[in-house]
């Protein structure tokens, strides 16, 4: 796939994000019902884990994907994209962990924005690898 | 190539880094203070929310009001514990106190064994009309989900907290049929009504057909227009 491809894929998916994440912060902000397919949203979302300092833990995917669609907008972005959608996936990784091993049970929305920043990250490096090192398209 | 994939393990090393800061912040910032023993969160201020409102069982305000607001409730909802902390006591004050509105409990246990404990308790504090005590306080009193925060203790010292309140009867009732019919009744209804979450509320004519309220928010002004709509306004 071409640099260029693999920035629009990857603004697609960040885009994606910002939409799922903007919508659990904003559920979690005015304390909306979260529009779930299981019980497991409404018991991760009721826990401690889902706020950092009062502030909603999907704030921070939002900071993520928002700065992926910044990252796949400017020509140089390829290194801080994926430093930070590898970020998001370590983390999305503890997050996944909490679910299953501290509060025993999963929420749907939220592994769906973790497969996102899955498939950011697995973008993002594979546009990395392909960039032109100096992040400026090469002279013909 | 070579260089790029220098780059990679940079990013990789960045990315390590920043995910066990935000690691190492979740654990620190999710640390969740023990509650002090006998303590009871909010304690005053339920007392003085219900004191001299009329309660039986279930039901919250006179029989005879003339609007009725069913709230279906898990105890460990934390929408529901917004609920309660902020909207639900200007509904007490502006219309259950002056006899316009009743509030009826429908109590729900899907989110796990802590719901169900406190639900039970609150039913059981409803044998002795004080159901409403229980119910806010255990919202005050909310925890991480089916972390074991709904024990004996925690139970006694609001038992303690509430006037009237026999807490060895309350105990004694937890496991009563009478609580046991309110489950199952509780659980049948929100399941004829469709209830999606919690919490979901219905508001009508007392003795008429009830409508689901959906509200914007919580606040008590979002319930406002439909309550004076049916009081004619």
């Amino acid at each position: 796939m071409s640099t260029r491809r693999l920035r629009l894929a990857l603004a697609s998916v960040a885009l994606a994000g910002v939409a799922l994440t903007g919508y659990l912060t904003l559920t979690s902000l005015v304390d909306a019902q979260t529009l779930c397919p299981t019980s497991g949203c409404e018991v991760v979302l009721a826990s401690r884990y889902s706020e950092l300092f009062g502030v909603p833990i999907s704030a921070l995917g939002l900071v993520a994907f928002l700065a992926l669609v910044g990252s796949a907008a400017h020509p140089s972005g390829a290194f801080p994209g994926a430093a930070v959608a590898l970020a998001g996936v370590l983390y999305a990784a503890y997050l996944v962990a909490v679910q299953l091993l501290v509060i025993e049970a999963l929420c749907t929305l939220c592994l769906t924005s973790h497969a996102l920043m899955g498939t950011a990250a697995a973008l993002a490096v594979a546009r990395l690898l392909a960039a032109p090192e100096t992040g400026i398209p090469p002279s013909v | 190539m070579k260089s790029r994939r220098s780059q990679l393990l940079l990013a990789l090393g960045v990315a390590v880094l920043l995910a066990a800061a935000l690691v190492a912040v979740s654990v620190v910032g999710g640390a969740e203070e023990p509650r002090p023993p006998g303590v009871v969160a909010g304690a005053d201020e339920v007392v003085a929310l219900l004191d001299g409102v009329p309660q039986q069982g279930t039901v919250l305000g006179r029989e005879d009001a003339p609007v009725t607001l069913v709230e279906y409730a898990d105890i460990q909802c934390s929408h529901c514990a917004r609920f309660t902390l902020d909207g639900f006591p200007h509904l007490v004050w502006d219309y259950v106190r002056d006899g316009r509105l009743r509030i009826e409990l429908r109590g729900l246990a899907f989110l796990g064994p802590d719901s169900e404990r406190a639900l039970r308790a609150a039913l059981a504090a409803g044998q002795q009309d004080r159901l409403w005590h229980v119910l806010d306080l255990l919202f005050y009193a909310q925890r991480e989900p089916n972390s074991g925060w709904v024990d004996d203790d925690l139970l006694r010292s609001i038992a303690a907290t509430v006037p009237g309140l026999d807490a060895d009867r309350m105990f004694a009732d937890m496991d009563s049929p009478a609580v046991e019919q309110r489950l199952a009744e509780d659980a049948r209804a929100a399941e004829a009504a469709g209830v999606p979450g919690t919490p979901y509320f219905q508001l009508g004519r007392t003795g008429g057909e009830l409508r689901p309220l959906e509200v914007p928010s919580l606040s008590a002004d979002a319930f406002r227009p439909a309550i004076d709509e049916l009081h004619g306004r």
